[in-house]
């Protein structure tokens, strides 16, 4: 065996856990150096974008709400927006506002899960929520609260607490009557304190010294915080139209992953998207509690530590509560529920904005209302390859622990990119081969 | 059980081929007339629903479909009590092995474990397990589990009502 050969480490991580889907790491080493890092996500393939191809375009927003369990509206939102565009529908001042109002119910429900159940366990060194809540119930509860506020509009407003069913092309199959909405009220106003409380709470972690240069990128519209429109913008100045995405951005395959990842075309570049993108694109669009809060902590843009992204979701969890009710105490019941349209042959795309980060949809339809193409990219696999890039950077941070410190360590800075989720107990088996010299 | 006790039996269920029994059992308990006084009966689609309903809760009865690999007619039990020897924190391991068969949520098992944790554990709770196999999305209860649910519920029932 030659040194080389007896200096090489190999350290395998074969199964994450706490992901939506499936995945490893597996890090290679020769001595102190990185030879490799792959996120290698394994799930099969899940085949939506080949699946819509011949069906009605009116099953795609159910569709592909099943995609994800926890962030459904993200695809009916980016689905509906961007066949309205193929089809050439405008919607009513009305809908667009009830479909913020859905959006802020799955960001509060989303967010309220990440940063109780799944991120905050990381800054305690506790294995999941569940011993979290013996050490902070008060915390946990309240955090459980509002995760099911969220839920609660959801099925108010959207029919069903998970994968709602009442979004359609066009705006909605029913218009809530202004009772259900309204007797939602207090519980909101209970939630805007609490989410105040939670974002200071989070503020207090110790949080790792780890800054990244990143290339941010959000949506950014010039009246509101950005949800379901905008222009698509970055922190190096990038400034295009939604139908300029692909131009822009393309996802490739990589031999370790069966999920595509994302990279700018012009110099092949990672890119970060998510709620620090937002905040740190669009902090003056924020709610004013949100901004009062982020001053009152201590927060400010631009912040580049990743695991700070947890503050970001608060302040972003405070803007949903403050902007549902807003909306929740204008509302009167309006007619009609959704805009009618004709078939036509024709392309459209969308961008909004999921909890995790920007997602792009692109449809052809032809003139039977049935799809002919389809393209989905969600955030995540628009993060994986900064992922791997931030774990390049944090790796050297972290090798001087065992095998299993370091795997915690790397699960700690992958979990705070909130990879779409569903609850469980371990999410990264790391491998790292070690060549040390 | 005696009918001063505040009794809940919740049915666990989705939409979903058998999955939907919990909330049969709790729509055949519902529809009874000689159940104890003191008996609230309520159908969850999220076993992370049970942990709001359990405030003066002192027997918490909860009844879910259990995947199993082979149809078998046989309730799964599990019992535990703060005052005997079935205490939960030996019993807990074993609930968690089971498969209620949520993705997107905390399990049974964990929901369980998270109101010991916040000091909401009802002193004493029962979880049967029916075995099923099939829950496909928008399908019936399969016809085997269908004939065995009226066994299945007097079984129940009678456990509810022993004292």
């Amino acid at each position: 065996m030659t040194s080389e050969e007896s200096n090489r480490r190999t350290i395998k991580v074969n199964a994450l856990t706490r992901v939506e889907g499936e995945g490893a790491l597996h890090v290679k080493l020769q001595g102190d150096v990185i030879e490799d890092v792959q996120l290698a996500i394994y799930e099969p393939p899940r085949f939506f974008e080949a699946f819509l191809r011949e069906r009605p375009l009116e099953d795609v927003p159910d569709i592909t709400a099943r995609i994800c369990g926890i962030c459904p509206v993200a695809y009916q939102m980016s689905s509906v927006h961007a066949l309205e565009s193929a089809l050439g529908v405008t919607i009513t001042p009305e809908i667009r506002r009830l479909r913020r109002l859905l959006y802020c119910a799955e960001w509060i429900e989303s967010h309220a899960l990440h940063m109780h159940l799944l991120h905050a366990p990381d800054f305690f060194g506790l294995a999941s929520g569940i011993e979290l809540a013996g050490l902070f119930p008060e915390q946990f509860n309240r955090g459980l609260r509002i995760k099911k506020h969220g839920n609660e509009l959801l099925e108010v407003l959207g029919g069903r607490a998970i994968h709602p069913i009442n979004v359609t092309v066009g705006g909605f199959y029913r218009v809530p009557k202004r009772q259900e909405l309204a007797r939602l009220i207090p519980d909101f106003e209970w939630g805007l304190d609490a989410a105040v409380e939670s974002t200071r709470w989070v503020a207090t972690f110790d949080f790792p010294d780890f800054h990244r240069d990143y290339q941010m990128v959000s949506l950014s519209h010039s009246d509101e915080y950005p949800m379901n429109e905008g222009r698509i913008v970055s922190t190096s100045g990038l400034s295009i139209e939604v139908t300029d995405f692909e131009q822009e951005f393309a996802e490739e395959q990589v031999p370790h992953s069966t999920a595509l990842q994302s990279r700018k075309t012009s110099n092949q570049s990672t890119y970060h998207v998510g709620p620090l993108a937002r905040v740190n694109l669009n902090f003056d669009r924020l709610s004013p509690t949100a901004r009062e809060v982020a001053k009152e902590i201590g927060f400010s843009v631009p912040c580049n530590n990743p695991f700070q992204a947890i503050i970001a979701r608060g302040l972003e969890v405070i803007h949903s509560y403050e902007e549902a009710l807003e909306i929740l105490r204008d509302f009167r019941f309006f007619q009609p529920a959704r805009m009618e349209y004709e078939y036509q042959t024709g392309e459209g795309c969308a961008a909004t904005e999921a909890p995790r980060g920007m997602i792009y949809h692109h449809y052809a339809v032809d003139d039977e209302g049935k799809i002919t193409s389809a393209k989905i990219v969600p955030p995540t696999s628009q993060n994986q390859a900064q992922i791997e890039a931030d774990l390049r950077d944090w790796l050297p941070h972290v090798l001087h622990e065992d095998d299993n410190q370091t795997a915690l360590a790397c699960e700690r800075l992958i979990r705070s990119y909130d990879p779409c989720i569903s609850c469980s107990t371990h999410f990264l088996k790391l491998t790292i081969e070690r060549n040390d010299s | 059980m005696t009918d001063h006790l505040t009794t809940l039996f919740v049915g666990l269920g989705s939409p979903h081929g058998d999955d939907q029994i919990g909330w049969r059992v709790a729509d055949w308990l519902a529809s009874q007339d000689d159940l104890p006084s003191g008996l609230a009966i309520r159908k969850a689609a999220i076993p992370l629903d049970v942990l709001d309903w359990l405030e003066d809760i002192q027997i918490l009865g909860v009844c879910d479909a259990l995947e199993t690999s082979t149809p078998r007619k046989e309730l799964e039990r599990w019992e535990w009590n703060a005052s005997g020897e079935d205490r939960f924190d030996r019993l807990l391991p074993i609930l968690k092995r089971t498969n209620t068969g949520n993705s997107h949520d905390y399990q049974l098992a964990e929901v369980l474990d998270l109101a010991g944790k916040l000091d909401r554990l009802p002193p004493r709770v029962v979880v049967w397990g029916i075995p099923a196999v099939q829950f496909q999305p928008g399908q019936p209860v399969s016809e085997d589990l269908q004939e065995n649910l009226p066994t299945i519920c007097e079984q129940i029932r009678s456990d509810l009502t022993l004292r």
